[in-house]
């Protein structure tokens, strides 16, 4: 309660005169911090008022939000593995959407929750709330053991561009394939910036979250109604596209135990389904080779993966150091130091910019900000070459998987990108005739009466 | 919609099913036989349609009504953001900060008697705030009912598509899937040139802004240390916000041993150096706290010969620079004994971002620039001090408030100081009737009345900083007094082992002793050497290793808590917990409540330690006996 | 809007057979014993990296959630690093700001020409708007006694554009300051103003005080 009082008493009745003389005077001078200027007044008759703050919302939602997305993906697996139902799928995406999305306003958010571990695990000191680990943690689990149960009912920004879904239109292969290449980047960009504890860019990119609480940037208001406009034809391109956590939960999936299957007995290969996917999730037949040709192809595989695989991650990895360093002022320590760097060099373009203001009214030296940025920089660039490598990485695998697909006997969903929509069961004959819809059945091989 | 398509797009009824027995299957696959036309034939008659078909026309109507209705409400509030956001600068000025709004105010500064244009202005003003919050509104409600709008275009036109589609789908042939192999090598040209080109644009683009972080690399090999501070300008003193942001003096800026950053590190562990961020070997001796200004912190040690003052930066441990205190008739002085739980420098130095100063228990007192600058020295004489001076310095203004008190209270020979922090001379003086004590003074403003608040055997003496002169005094202490006295609630709350802890409300004249102690507890719970800590409801004693809780209105005792550890440090409160760091260096911390204190955790440090810590952002300085530490994490968080 | 039964009369008959074709040779693959072997080392492998995936996220949760952790916390701004930017007005990602201003009345100086509420070199000391700085008109000033005015902020008219704050700041107690409100902030994971803020003055802190207030009473101040 140290103060200073500048004025004494008795020259109250002066105080106004005084302030304007002051005002004059300072008008042009560096504004000094909170000082008692002018003493407060001693009321013989006048209560001084309290300082009011408005109480805080209760923020005891945390669980009941793990609960629900412990049900909703329990709900969605059962609707896409056992039940079959569609319908059910999409009742499931319309209270996820009301309440994840709309009443919770999209916080919390698997997607989100990615950056918080990724800082959560670079930064000893930083503790990431249970809540947020949960959800990390079950929508992965859920993956591992049936498939993307998240993705198809329970996560907002899924339902959101499920429900609007209305004409598909397929995009072409080689198009999938390339914007497929997005997420990884998004993804590796977002982890590099939370691990250092620069931005969260998955939640300040994110399209929908505005749309959620109805307010927001422009720009984030103009992309999320243009993304849902988008989505009304190209089917969920944020999940496709855009999602970081999508590649994780699709990378997952690749190893779940048990995956939606188009038909619930044997395929007979009568093209029905062949469309009926809008993710462009849908394989077709690719019938694996035989005896030596089977072993030649092996090899190939091999050599093509042991030269790609190096290469890749070498040329990424030192790329990704440089982004890494580039990557220094979009923390604020690093940003500190570059307008600093910039001043002292005279580059700086006017007007200065507030970072710089605050930087010399707050009394910081030069010295520990560069010495903060000296230190960072190391870690941008070490994560940076990391993470450029596994992105190498991802490259030459898609590639591998491109040149040499799994062999299937059957139509089937694909292991990693299916989002468990259930869509495509109603397009399978035998699926009708389990649903008691009357169909005459294709026989074995495609021959029919 | 054209009859041609409503014809394709029948379903429904019995037709529908006769469809789909032909439909389904592998007749679109396999048969040659032209799978539309069995549908084609089907088809009723335009005036016969199918209930199925009502529907589904009404739905499609709806959804076009729907969604004709969602693109214009949706411009129009696009538009009403435009309006919102209006004017001068880069769009972000609201609506209420209008140009013309700006302009009027401008032109009335030129002619300020102006009735007209006053009142034009005040008619605008009210205008655009009305306006302002009519559009705000505007936003919040059309935002939903853009919503419920969508939702029922999306639901139609979901409705419309099913209620046509035929049950049973029909692949579409003309989608349909060319030669993988063919397929497989464009995908892989496509992500190939998609890598190289993302490789490429990456480097052109990193290449230009690579450069200025050379500089920050080279920054790091630079040699480290704190800028030079401006020189000193006669009669100048930082300003409170300054004094405040920093630890300037023995238990901070008000000496309450409570910081408000929030950044603070909770866990450490010194043998395995986990959160350690440095730790540096100080010199001499001393039992004083460290004091902490921007990036630098300060110390004291001595022996019986030597004194030192130390100065460390705050961000590698550097020790900057250390500087002898010595005056020729000190040296001649009669040697000094001190108990050694006290040693030769207790008494914590001060600081005010410029200069430091540092007292002794021989009776130095110095000042330093922080560059290490003897400014001036002089000694008050030896003090005549049971345990040996231990009372730290406290600055007002460009004043340095020296409490020295020393004998019996009949010797007369104790006084308080202010010395002029510039030269070191005596800017006033005043006697006081009081034994040898070692309490650090307060400085707390109250009704308009700065206070130095003291505290020794037997009274409690408030001083005006500027003059010296005594405000009031109550009589309540007795013995060894070493508590340094707490400020909260309106309220001076003081303490002492043999008599009491007490409350004295701080805005009587003279003798209070009778008017103004508001409660006084003499039961339990009174503190030995250990500083007073106020959370607000609620005051805490240290006695020996237990801590005691009074209530802060009304004094009653609450609770005690047993830590079994000793304590020479003074409790200080961070992140609403109280944190007591015992002789052993094992900070305890836990939460204060009303019904006793619930530990949170224990942090050790490996080294004993008598000082009381000194908190900067995201840092906390602990002096060991030998070593100073610097506890925080790597990167500041 | 078409109906793909509409397709079926583009059909090319060569397509049927191009597309039947390749399919048939795969047609029961099972029963090759080669790649009967194949499914199955692909099968144990697919489990393995599944029990390895179960194990990992477990051994992450329980180091991450082992963590030595505080209570929850909440976004606010530290008043004694806020330079009044304007950021907070526009940064939030609700449409009106979280961020409003504070009063702490036993700070204020009451005074009669109140830098925080007029303008620079008011025209006059009255309540016209052509005096009044903010920009919504949040402030009520009241006549106390001569020569001392109380001032008040209007919470729901407060757009947070720290106009009077940096008025105060400048030259009068500083009694006025930002704070985030809580009843409004929907506590995001990363505070979208804390991104832009240009001062770092937006710190977490323990949801049992969620706000970090001037003057009396108030911890460290």
């Amino acid at each position: 309660m140290k103060s200073m009082v500048l004025i004494s008493p008795f020259a109250r009745s002066c105080v106004f005169l005084i302030a304007l003389a002051a005002l004059a005077l300072l008008a042009g001078m560096q504004p000094a911090l909170g000082i008692e200027r002018f003493p407060p007044p001693d009321f013989s008759g006048h209560a001084v008022p309290e300082t009011v703050v408005p109480a805080p919302q209760s923020r005891s939602a945390g669980w009941f939000d793990v609960a629900a997305l412990a049900a909703g993906l329990a709900a969605a697996a059962w609707l896409s593995l056992r039940s079959r139902s569609r319908r059910g799928i999409v009742i499931l995406s319309l209270v996820a959407l009301a309440y994840f999305g709309f009443w919770r306003r999209g916080c919390v958010c698997a997607i989100g929750s990615v950056q918080n571990i990724a800082l959560g695990i670079a930064n000893p000191d930083y503790a990431v709330p249970l809540t947020v680990i949960a959800f990390f943690t079950l929508p992965l689990v859920v993956a591992l053991i049936w498939g993307r149960a998240f993705c198809s009912g329970v996560c907002p920004h899924g339902a959101i561009q499920d429900l609007v879904l209305v004409k598909p239109v397929k995009v072409p292969g080689w198009l999938d394939e390339i914007l497929r290449v997005v997420p990884w980047i998004h993804l590796m960009l977002g982890v590099l910036l939370a691990a250092t504890g620069s931005l969260f860019i998955f939640c300040k990119f994110d399209p929908f979250v505005g749309i959620f609480r109805m307010a927001g940037p422009r720009w984030m208001l103009v992309t999320g109604v243009g993304l849902l406009a988008l989505s009304m034809f190209v089917g969920r391109p944020y999940c496709r596209y855009l999602c970081p956590y999508g590649v994780l939960l699709g990378l997952a999936s690749r190893f779940a135990k048990w995956r939606p299957t188009v038909t619930p007995d044997a395929c007979t290969q009568c093209r029905l389904c062949e469309n009926s996917c809008p993710f462009g999730a849908l394989n077709v037949p690719m019938p694996a080779q035989q005896g030596q040709e089977r072993i030649a192809r092996g090899r190939r595989r091999i050599v093509l993966l042991a030269l790609l695989v190096p290469l890749a991650a070498l040329l990424f990895g030192w790329l990704g150091g440089k982004v890494g360093i580039a990557s220094l002022p979009l923390h604020p320590d690093g940003r500190l130091a570059a307008l600093v760097l910039m001043q002292e060099r005279g580059v700086l373009p006017a007007p200065v910019p507030e970072e710089l203001t605050a930087f010399r009214q707050l009394g910081a030296d030069r010295q520990s900000v560069f010495l903060k940025a000296g230190a960072l920089e190391t870690r941008f660039f070490t994560l940076g070459c990391w993470l450029g490598a596994a992105f190498g990485l991802v490259i030459a695998l898609k590639l591998g998987r491109i040149f040499f697909p799994e062999s299937s006997v059957d139509y089937a969903t694909d292991s990693g990108r299916c989002v468990s929509c259930t869509r495509c069961f109603s397009a399978c004959p035998y699926e009708l005739v389990r649903r008691g819809v009357p169909v005459s059945l294709p026989q074995e091989g495609g021959r029919h009466d | 919609m054209t009859d041609l398509e409503s014809k394709e797009m029948n379903g429904g009824g019995q037709e529908a099913r006769t469809t789909v027995a032909r439909a389904s299957g592998p007749v679109p696959a396999l048969s040659d036989q032209g799978a539309g036309q069995p549908v084609r034939a089907t088809v009723p008659d335009t005036a016969l349609l199918s209930l199925r078909e009502i529907w589904a026309r009404t739905c499609s109507r709806i959804a076009l009504i729907a969604g004709v209705f969602s693109l214009v409400l949706g411009g129009l509030l696009i538009i009403n953001t435009f309006f919102l956001y209006r004017g001068p600068g880069n769009g972000k000025i609201r609506l209420v900060e209008a140009r013309e709004l700006l302009q009027h105010k401008a032109e009335l500064r030129a002619n300020p008697k102006d009735d007209a244009l006053k009142l034009k202005i005040r008619q605008l003003d009210q205008q655009l705030r009305h306006e302002y919050f009519r559009r705000e509104q505007l936003a919040g409600r059309g935002g939903w009912l853009l919503l419920a709008s969508a939702a029922v275009f999306i639901t139609a036109w979901h409705l419309a598509r099913q209620l046509r589609r035929p049950p049973v789908p029909v692949p579409n042939i003309s989608l349909r899937p060319g030669d993988p192999v063919r397929a497989a090598a464009l995908a892989a040209k496509a992500v190939t040139g998609t890598a190289l080109a993302l490789a490429g644009l990456t480097l052109a683009m990193v290449w230009g802004i690579g450069w200025q972080w050379q500089d920050a690399l080279t920054a790091k090999a630079a040699p480290s240390g704190p800028p030079a501070a401006t020189a000193i300008e006669a009669g100048w003193f930082p300003n409170a916000a300054e004094v405040a942001a920093n630890w300037p003096y023995f238990r901070g800026p008000d000496g309450s041993g409570i910081t408000r950053l929030t950044d603070l590190p909770e866990t450490w562990d010194g043998p395995s150096g986990k959160n350690v961020l440095w730790k540096t070997e100080i010199g001499l001796p001393g039992e004083n706290s460290p004091v902490v200004w921007g990036e630098r912190v300060f110390l004291t040690g001595a022996t019986e010969k030597r004194r030192e003052v130390y100065c460390f930066d705050a961000a590698s441990g550097a020790l900057l620079w250390k500087e002898p205190v010595t005056i020729p008739q000190s040296e001649r002085a009669e040697p000094l004994e001190v108990m050694e739980d006290t040693g030769f420098a207790a008494s914590t130095a001060a600081t005010d971002g410029r200069r430091v100063f540092a007292i002794f228990a021989n009776g130095d007192i110095a000042g330093f620039s922080v560059e290490g600058k003897r400014l001036w020295a002089i000694n008050l004489g030896t003090p005549e001090n049971t345990y040996g001076h231990a009372t730290s310095l406290t600055l007002w203004r460009n004043r340095v408030i020296v409490v020295f008190d020393q004998a019996d209270a009949k010797a007369g020979k104790s006084k308080i100081m202010a010395l002029d922090a510039d030269t070191g001379k005596t800017v006033w003086s005043t006697p006081r009737k009081v034994a040898n004590s070692w309490v650090t003074p307060i400085l707390i403003t109250y009704q308009n009345r700065e206070q130095i608040i003291t505290s020794a055997d037997p009274l409690v003496i408030a001083y005006d900083p500027a003059t010296g002169k005594e405000l009031w005094q109550a009589e309540c202490m007795r013995g060894d007094v070493a508590t340094s006295p707490a400020f909260a609630n309106d309220l001076v709350y003081v303490a002492c082992d043999q008599t009491c802890v007490a409350a004295i409300k701080p805005d009587g004249t003279g003798d209070v002793t009778d008017s103004k102690i508001v409660w006084k507890q003499e039961d339990e719970g009174l503190p030995d050497t250990c500083s007073l800590l106020c959370d607000g409801p609620r005051v805490y004693t240290l006695v020996f290793g237990s801590l005691h809780a009074f209530d802060a209105l009304t004094g009653a005792h609450l609770w005690e808590f047993e830590s079994n550890a000793k304590f020479q440090a003074s409790p200080s409160l961070f992140h609403g917990r109280i944190h007591l760091l015992s002789t052993k260096g094992v900070m305890i911390s836990g939460e204060g409540t009303k019904d006793g204190f619930k530990e949170t955790g224990r942090a050790t440090l490996g080294e004993n330690t008598g000082a009381s810590p000194a908190f900067a952002p995201g840092r906390i300085f602990l002096r060991g006996k030998k070593n100073l530490y610097c506890i925080g994490t790597k990167d500041g968080k | 809007m078409t109906d793909p039964s509409a397709n079926r009369e583009r059909r090319h008959p060569a397509e049927h057979s191009a597309v039947n074709e390749p399919h048939a040779p795969g047609r029961f693959p099972s029963g090759s014993p080669d790649s009967g072997l194949s499914l199955t080392r692909r099968e144990l492998l697919k489990s393995g990296t599944r029990g390895l995936g179960l194990l990992g996220f477990g051994a992450a949760t329980g180091f991450l959630a082992g963590r030595d952790r505080k209570a929850d916390t909440l976004w606010q701004i530290n008043p004694d690093r806020c330079i009044q930017c304007g950021r907070c007005a526009t940064a939030c990602v609700l449409e009106v700001s979280a961020v409003k201003c504070t009063h702490s009345h036993g700070m204020c100086g009451y005074c009669k020409l109140c830098t925080g509420y007029f303008e620079p070199e008011p025209i006059n000391l009255d309540e016209g708007a052509e005096n009044q700085l903010c920009p919504t008109g949040a402030i009520k000033r009241e006549f106390i006694e001569d020569p001392y005015y109380e001032y008040s902020i209007i919470n729901e008219l407060c757009i947070g554009c720290g106009k009077c704050v940096k008025g105060c700041n400048m030259f009068g107690n500083g009694s006025l300051y930002l704070q985030i409100n809580h009843d409004r902030c929907v506590n995001c994971n990363i505070c979208a103003i804390s991104l832009e803020c240009p001062a770092q003055a937006f710190v977490q802190v323990p949801v049992g005080q969620p706000y970090l207030l001037r003057g009396k009473g108030t911890a460290g101040k």
